[in-house]
């Protein structure tokens, strides 16, 4: 909201029914960040302690973790429409607008299900000593079936939900995923021979599959974050 | 480059997310222009034009 902006205490709603939204809100995010704190704490510490950390455990504590978010994400969403009646005023630009960020949200919630979905049964399944996100991911075994319809969410949340959140966003934030997709684009060009030539010299391990799609995921995420808020 | 859309927004009582809606772009977007950060494609600053009924000379100027 800027200056320029009329302020909106009105909620629409009665004092107290007010008054029960606000306390639903802080208490449930309170508890998931809590929880989410918690689980942090603990599994770093079970891994510093060389504890069991399986793939079914990472996989289980990831949905947890994942469910979490999502309700500190929808705290922060919906705390200013609860304090300040933000949903209920506007003209029709505000309508559309309002209209743009559900939409949006349901692109955030369909890539969650899809990213949670693929990390949970991969790691609740996986029937060999592997795991997709160490070096040794070639030992993973699935289901035959499992391991297509995996392949399917992949193409669906790598391939089909990217080009649909293209044609969803306008100029401003195009030019950030530009600007992300680069950066991950120049790191895997440059990272790839960089490691090789690392781990001739004895510095490093061997490059692998998943070091390398890391290293473009994380520089991607990276520049997007610097367009997103340094340009 | 300058403009004068935070002004002329103001002039109409808008909410950032309400112009954003009326040009079918994000209030991101509206807060990128309006802040200098981002320059509109030349669609988007006719569309703006359009809006608020004026020529794109006249909200826009890269001599500011």
């Amino acid at each position: 909201m800027t200056n320029f902006d009329p302020l909106r205490t009105d909620t629409g709603m009665s004092e107290s029914a007010v008054m029960l939204v606000r306390a639903g809100i802080v208490v449930g995010g309170i508890l998931a960040l809590t929880f989410l704190g918690a689980m942090a704490v603990g599994f770093v510490s079970a891994v510093s302690e060389g504890g069991d950390t399986s793939a079914k455990d990472i996989a289980i504590i990831g949905a947890i973790a994942l469910a979490m978010a999502g309700v500190i994400y929808a705290a922060w969403r919906f705390w200013p429409r609860a304090t300040s009646g933000e949903a209920l005023s506007g003209g029709p630009g505000e309508v559309r607008t309002r209209q743009r960020q559900r939409r949006q949200m349901i692109y955030f919630g369909i890539a969650a299900l899809i990213g949670g979905a693929i990390g949970f049964f991969t790691g609740f399944f996986d029937q060999g000593d592997g795991s997709l996100f160490a070096g040794n991911f070639a030992e993973l075994k699935l289901p035959p079936m499992l391991a297509l319809g995996l392949a399917a969410l992949l193409i669906g949340g790598f391939i089909v939900l990217p080009i649909w959140g293209f044609r969803m966003i306008d100029d401003y934030k195009r030019e950030q995923n530009f600007i992300g997709f680069t950066g991950g684009c120049v790191s895997v060009l440059a990272g790839y021979p960089i490691w090789a030539v690392l781990y001739a010299g004895g510095f490093v391990a061997a490059p692998h599959a998943f070091g390398i799609f890391a290293i473009a995921y994380v520089s991607m995420i990276a520049s997007f974050l610097y367009a997103r808020w340094r340009l | 480059m300058k403009n004068r859309l935070k002004v002329l927004r103001a002039e109409r009582d808008w909410s950032q997310a309400e112009l954003a809606g009326r040009l079918d772009v994000s209030r991101q977007a509206v807060n990128a222009i309006e802040t200098g950060k981002h320059d509109p494609s030349l669609p988007l600053a006719f569309r703006i034009a359009r809006l608020f009924d004026m020529r794109i000379e006249e909200i826009f100027d890269d001599e500011l």
